[in-house]
């Protein structure tokens, strides 16, 4: 069965139609990159995809059902740059939150929230940081403590915008083996990615998107010369760029 | 003692005061609790906003009902949605923003309240206790409803921690969730017109925002622990308005304004003095960290010196090499001589073991840094030097090793000198 299901999407901001007629049937186990130009609709179809923004026309299944019915299994690791960092909040509570789509209405956090968040923190060697507050962290650990939030959410489907913006080596790894693990538990991880390096290593499956759908399918066969010209508009540099990645 | 009962104590004995101290607490509490969510979610403008809507509610339930606590409190809340509601429909059916659909809602509501008394010819209302606060005049009925809105703010904070927490951080995964941003903003914002109307008596329309952004912001300043942050913004509420009601009483000021000025002085406290993020600390930290600067180089020149056949010369060296006085390099030797970390020696000054191993770990981790950052290709070799300098005395232990394993353990730093193992 398929994980998600997208037919004839479209979303509009202020009229002007953000992505088109977008189709996409999304099978189970795969590290999935969304890649297209600036203004391409990337972000658009990730949170359209997550029930956050009306659409003007079109239709979005999860696990075949509406998106309300399966929110617990559903994480979103947003971009850096939309938090306040000066929040009062430490790296142990950002994680905790995690937990609260499994909490009832009126609930606190129980003994076995809590070590989950422990294990989920050490898997992201973030269990020393666990009492610093948020803008005591490197970007690259911020961006784990978010990883390690959607893991603590324990959910199916993984949407991630941009994770590898601004990050040291050692968390580009850990992000990668992370996407890797997950997938052959069989999650479902959908990728903004807006780079062209390193494309084939990190994904299974690539959508490119230029507000209609270029193409989707394995990378191995969509990330050609022509489909990405196709997607980037044959700008110049961008041509020139990925001919050199993929010759 | 005669002193402290006469101000303190003597005037508990009237039951007035007996009163306002109760309505003190509970507007410190209720304001203090409720403003900590406005502050951090950058709401302050329509705090205030919703402050001045209330008096057309409240006189409007002065027309229909009398002067009946159960009528205002209604009256208030149910003006203050409204205007919520208006802000919110001006701002999403045309291009103009939130901050003039607020400006032109809020102060349009107070107009209508002002109007509405004047036209009260009838009933007689005491605007300026309304505008400027009277803590001395509340009543039993002010209290009883003052305390019903604490204990509701308290259990809603309780209850809804969790939906307030994420709304406030990260509105983006409350709803992918399944949390309801807007019904938390409405909650949010019911709570906050039922602390307006628990202050209203004694702080008055005009002031009220200061009791619900100042003691959050005093607290903000002190911790970084939302918990903590929501006690201590209580606390400072509590403290303001009790304050502010004994000046009030022994000096005649209106109390609004007594109560908020006290919030100010707190806060001009924890901004100067706050020992994370006070002004005045900052200074000092950035001084003693200067000397734990001067300190580090002195050892560190203490080790490449170590050869110099006399103290004069080495004080000399040393002196020479930092660009500072011969008696300020003396200075630090002397608290280094203190600390263990050098020996005299016949008329010289020596590192001792411990000292040599400090300087050992200060020059390895100088070479790891420049290899690092020339590997990392941030400046170019000339310029490398300085900039490893500035850093090289916060790097902690543990970043300095992540650095080494990160560059594989090299023997030689960018200039050929050998990098000393751990």
């Amino acid at each position: 069965m398929n994980v998600i299901t997208v037919k004839n999407l479209t979303i509009s901001y202020h009229k002007k139609p953000a992505i088109k007629g977008v189709n996409l049937n999304i099978a189970p186990g795969s590290v999935i990159g969304i890649i297209g130009p600036n203004g391409a609709g990337k972000s658009t179809l990730l949170k359209g995809m997550l029930g956050l923004l009306p659409f003007d026309t079109g239709e979005i299944k999860i696990f075949g059902d509406d998106i309300n019915k399966s929110r617990k299994r559903i994480s979103y690791i947003p971009q850096r740059e939309q938090f306040d960092w000066d929040f009062p909040i430490n790296v142990e509570d950002v994680v905790m939150m995690g937990r609260f789509a499994h909490l009832p209405i009126v609930g606190f956090p129980k003994a076995g929230d809590k070590k989950i968040v422990n294990q989920v923190l050490q898997k992201v060697e973030m269990d020393k940081y666990s009492k610093r507050q948020i803008r005591q962290l490197s970007g690259g650990q911020q961006q784990r403590v978010f990883l390690a939030r959607a893991l603590a959410q324990e959910s199916d489907i993984y949407f991630l915008d941009e994770p590898f913006v601004g990050v040291d080596a050692k968390t580009e790894r850990a992000i990668f083996g992370l996407m890797q693990e997950l997938k052959n538990n069989g999650k479902t991880l959908l990728v903004v990615h807006h780079d062209l390096s390193m494309v084939k290593d990190y994904f299974d499956k690539l959508i490119l998107i230029n507000q209609t759908l270029i193409a989707y399918g394995d990378s191995e066969d969509v990330f050609t010369p022509e489909l990405i010209n196709k997607t980037y508009g044959g700008r110049l540099t961008m041509l020139q760029k990925t001919e050199e990645l993929v010759s | 003692m005669d002193i402290l009962s006469k101000y303190l104590l003597e005037p508990v004995q009237y039951e007035f005061i007996q009163r306002a101290l109760i309505a003190s607490v509970t507007i410190g509490i209720s304001c203090g609790l409720i403003g900590t969510y406005i502050m951090l979610r950058r709401m302050s403008l329509i705090g205030d906003a919703l402050a001045h809507a209330v008096l057309p509610g409240v006189v409007v339930s002065f027309m229909v009902a009398g002067k009946s606590e159960a009528a205002l409190f209604i009256g208030a809340v149910v003006s203050g949605i409204l205007t919520v509601l208006l802000i919110g429909f001006v701002n999403r059916n045309s291009k103009i923003k939130e901050d003039t659909s607020i400006g032109i809602i809020f102060t349009g509501a107070f107009a209508l309240g002002i109007l509405l008394v004047s036209q009260l010819k009838q009933v007689h209302i005491d605007l300026s206790s309304y505008l400027f606060g009277d803590v001395l005049g509340v009543s039993t009925g002010d209290i009883t409803l003052s305390m019903i809105i604490m204990f509701v703010i308290i259990l809603c904070i309780v209850l809804f921690y969790k939906q307030l927490l994420l709304t406030s951080f990260d509105p983006t995964m409350a709803m992918t969730i399944g949390i309801s941003t807007t019904l938390v903003h409405y909650m949010l914002m019911t709570l906050l017109s039922m602390s307006i109307v628990a202050g209203l008596q004694s702080v008055g329309v005009i002031l009220i925002i200061a009791m619900l952004i100042t003691p959050p912001a005093t607290a903000y300043l002190l911790s970084s622990n939302l918990k903590k942050i929501l006690l201590l913004s209580a606390m400072f509420g509590t403290i303001s308005a009790i304050t502010g009601l004994y000046l009030s009483y022994h000096f005649n000021f209106a109390s609004g304004a007594s109560i908020v000025l006290v919030a100010v002085v707190l806060f001009m406290l924890a901004f100067l003095f706050s020992p994370k993020e006070g002004v005045v600390t900052k200074l000092f930290r950035r001084r003693s960290a200067s000397k734990f600067v001067l300190i580090e180089d002195v050892i560190k020149l203490s080790y490449r010196f170590k050869d110099e056949p006399g103290k004069t010369e080495l004080v000399d060296k040393i002196a020479n090499e930092l660009g500072i006085s011969n008696s300020r390099v003396e200075g630090v030797i002397k608290t280094l001589l203190g600390k263990d970390l050098m020996r005299r020696t016949n008329g010289s000054y020596v590192l001792t073991d411990e000292g040599i191993k400090y300087a050992l770990r200060l020059v390895r981790t100088h070479r790891l840094w420049e290899t690092y950052i020339t590997n990392k290709n941030v400046v170019d070799i000339e310029h490398i030097h300085p900039e490893a300098e500035k850093l090289e005395h916060v790097l902690t232990e543990d970043m300095v090793d992540e650095l080494d394993e990160e560059l594989g353990f090299p023997e030689k730093d960018p200039h050929g000198s050998e990098i000393p193992r751990k």
